[in-house]
């Protein structure tokens, strides 16, 4: 237990430096955050008194939203961590078994004072549910159902930084997707749903704490956990002997083809890292969802593509305020031994971002020419280069001047402060286009024209300021991403 | 055509690098040797444009690392003591990102990647992501794509650590030849005996500061070993007993 405990410090310890070597409450906008947080907790806290008085009349349906709240909040600490001080792979030098191993790993989130908070929203629950007609019962489902949430974060997360694991994954979202589509058009839906709802976590736990059959509850409650204790202690294990291939496989999203031009290297790494990146990923549900909306609907909206385009780039955001966020110092030393200019460095990562949104949305593009036709389909593109445009402008801004360090296979947990203002920003050459083209403006081209004109004018006075920063404050840049 | 003048760099209040003055001449393979947190890799570091220095200043082949770096960049190559790699590429994709670059075709690229990888052994494993190569393939990584672009000054931190004695030997031979026709080669290494056979000239620093600076022929006049000179300066522990070992 004496190493356990002494690990945990040494993680405290290292977290607690990082925090401080970040700087003061004004940086990032924490100050900000922590008084939103702040705000939140104060409005989840006059939550409560409602929430009792409905199960103690038996009524469970908001209790039930709250549980799920708390589950997905779980994951902010968990799949948003930064780095830890001591990664578990480091660890496997000392002679300490893959249980020792986990307990580090788990301990270790609730280092960060995120968790904190998350933990104590679920504490607070107890009031309410003390005042169910099963309170101990209500309590001990609650607890079960915090322990589950834990686990199956921590399953989650630890399969997404394997790559058998985020095939898994994959997978089960697949068959899940194809058994409800199933379901729907079998006419089947609303009945199967009522089954599964009654053996959800959430519906168990509320069920434990005003039902008659508690005891079934707690019981279905308690396999779960364990199972899902089980399975989180395997994954661990895994990924943690795991050897990846030595050898270079091609990557989905740029296929081995060879552009010439000397950014082509760089563009590469950074398209790989940047499908390394969870937040990239809200923006494939988006655009199968459009497509679909294409290919189905007889007479689909041009405004609707053009809405979509504009809401397209706000999953990428990181990646155009964060440029440096994916790299390591060792990076950022080969960037300074290469023969390129600051400008060129900042150039060749908005590079990167433009082409991954292109990416997204060049899957748009067939079904968009075919439904929509081509004037539709470039009037959409040209939305996309002005907003673009837009979020590189404030990107680079923020990119040299707020850095942090963004992991594999994780959310950016940059300040959603900026992510918001950047997206009001960003989004604004987007929201003008869709003005005018709301009612048929003969000059709306004309006026996207001019509105790519104004960002093409601000990206590159963006990019001229920025990289003499980014000279500027180039070791500093370095530092914080370690 | 390395002339550093009272290079200095300081980090707050401490003082890696204390007014490094060095004169190093065209063709030459130059050691740089000293302890552990000394300042040669911090000196490297500015030599090479990584690190702005705090006062002084240094011409390579004529122009100055404080106005002149890009310049600079594109006549060097640099072997850093963090290998300065990305993570998610392959070795082959590594090379093929420096090519373009410093201005070579893909097909010169290509061509000197494979001769480059075939005389460090690491052909057959080009393919291999440098995050899950050995810290062997990945220094041997990091050397060629300081010697693809033909660099008229090779800067190399500690480049015979972690490699084999093949490879060591096929490298010691490609810097020789390279010295040959003209490539000044600036070296820092731990390892005294293959300075000795290598270098023409070397500087010893200690704590920031040139404790001493002398051609490798007046060593071998004097009858001395490099080994003997290191040690005048950089003071040796004793062993202590320590009883609970064994």
């Amino acid at each position: 237990m004496d190493r356990i405990i002494i690990l945990i410090k040494l993680q405290w310890r290292g977290y607690w430096r990082r925090v401080q070597r970040a700087g003061h409450l004004t940086r990032n906008n924490v100050g900000v955050l922590v008084l939103l947080a702040g705000l939140g907790v104060v409005r989840y806290l006059q939550l409560i008194p409602g929430l009792a008085r409905e199960l103690s009349s038996g009524t469970t349906r908001r209790y039930e939203s709250v549980l799920v709240l708390l589950f997905l909040l779980w994951m902010l600490p968990v799949l948003g961590e930064t780095r830890r001080s001591i990664s578990s792979r480091e660890l496997l030098q000392f002679p300490l078994t893959t249980f020792d191993l986990y307990c580090v790993r788990l301990s270790s989130i609730f280092i960060s004072p995120v968790s904190w908070i998350v933990g104590a929203c679920w504490i607070v629950l107890i009031y309410p549910v003390w005042k169910a007609a099963n309170p101990i019962s209500g309590v001990v489902a609650l607890i079960l159902f915090l322990f589950f949430g834990l686990f199956f974060t921590l399953i989650v997360s630890d399969l997404l930084v394997i790559k058998p694991g985020r095939w898994a994954l994959v997978g089960v979202a697949a068959v899940v997707s194809l058994g409800i589509a199933f379901l729907f058009f079998a006419g089947r839906l609303s009945y199967s749903s009522h089954i599964v709802k009654r053996w959800l976590p959430n519906f168990l736990v509320s069920s434990a704490a005003v039902s008659s059959q508690a005891a079934l509850s707690i019981l279905a409650l308690l396999g779960m956990t364990a199972v899902a204790l089980a399975l989180s202690v395997w994954v661990f294990g895994v990924g943690l002997y795991m050897q990846q291939s030595r050898r270079g496989r091609r990557l989905f999203l740029l296929p081995s083809i060879e552009i010439p031009g000397k950014y082509f290297g760089l563009l590469r790494k950074d398209v790989r890292y940047a499908s390394r990146l969870l937040d990239l990923y809200f923006a494939l549900p988006l655009v199968v969802l459009f497509n679909i909306y294409l290919a189905s609907n007889s007479a689909p909206s041009p405004m609707a593509f053009w809405l979509v385009v504009t809401l397209l780039l706000v999953p990428c955001i990181s990646l155009a305020f964060n440029g440096f966020g994916l790299d390591n110092p060792m990076g950022m030393d080969r960037y300074a031994l290469l023969p390129l200019s600051s400008r060129e460095t900042l150039f060749s990562k908005n590079l990167a971002f433009g082409l991954v949104t292109f990416l997204l949305f060049s899957t748009m593009l067939p079904l968009a020419i075919w439904r929509l036709g081509v004037a539709n389909s470039l009037l959409g593109l040209m939305i996309l280069i002005s907003i673009e445009l837009a979020f590189m402008s404030y990107g680079n801004w923020l990119s040299v001047n707020q850095p942090f360090k963004m992991q594999n296979y994780r959310f950016a947990s940059g300040s959603p402060i900026d992510a918001f203002m950047g997206i009001i920003v960003g989004s604004l050459p987007g929201v003008l286009s869709l003005f005018f083209l709301k009612d048929g403006d003969p000059a709306a081209v004309l006026k996207i024209s001019l509105v790519i004109l104004l960002c093409l004018t601000f990206y590159l006075l963006s990019l001229r300021w920025s990289a003499r920063v980014l000279e500027r404050r180039w070791e500093l840049i370095t530092a914080s991403l370690s | 055509m390395i002339e550093a003048a009272e290079l200095s760099k300081r980090f707050g209040k401490f003082v890696a690098v204390d007014k490094v003055s060095l004169n190093i001449p065209r063709g030459s393979i130059f050691g740089f040797l000293g302890p552990n947190g000394s300042g040669k890799s911090t000196t490297l570091r500015m030599f090479t444009g990584i690190l702005k220095p705090s006062s002084g200043d240094a011409l390579i082949d004529g122009l100055s690392i404080t106005s002149s770096p890009l310049e600079i960049k594109r006549k060097i190559g640099v072997l850093p003591e963090d290998l300065a790699l990305f993570d998610s590429l392959t070795i082959w994709e590594h090379l093929k990102l420096c090519g373009p670059i410093y201005g070579l075709s893909n097909k010169d690229t290509e061509g000197r990647a494979q001769q480059l990888l075939n005389c460090l052994d690491l052909w057959a494993d080009r393919h291999a992501y440098v995050e899950n190569s050995s810290f062997g393939m990945r220094k041997k990584c990091a050397l060629a794509m300081a010697l693809l672009h033909n660099p008229k000054v090779l800067f190399l931190d500690e480049p015979f650590e972690g490699i084999d004695p093949v490879t060591s030997r096929s490298i010691k031979d490609l810097l020789t030849l390279m010295s040959k026709r003209g490539v000044t080669i600036f070296i820092t290494s731990h390892i005294l005996e293959v300075v000795e056979r290598l270098v023409d000239s070397f500087a010893v620093i200690v704590a920031g500061r040139i404790a001493c600076q002398q051609d490798m022929a007046q060593v071998t006049q004097s009858g001395q070993t490099l080994e003997e000179i290191y040690f005048e300066y950089i003071e040796r522990r004793p062993v202590e007993e320590f009883e609970w070992i064994g």
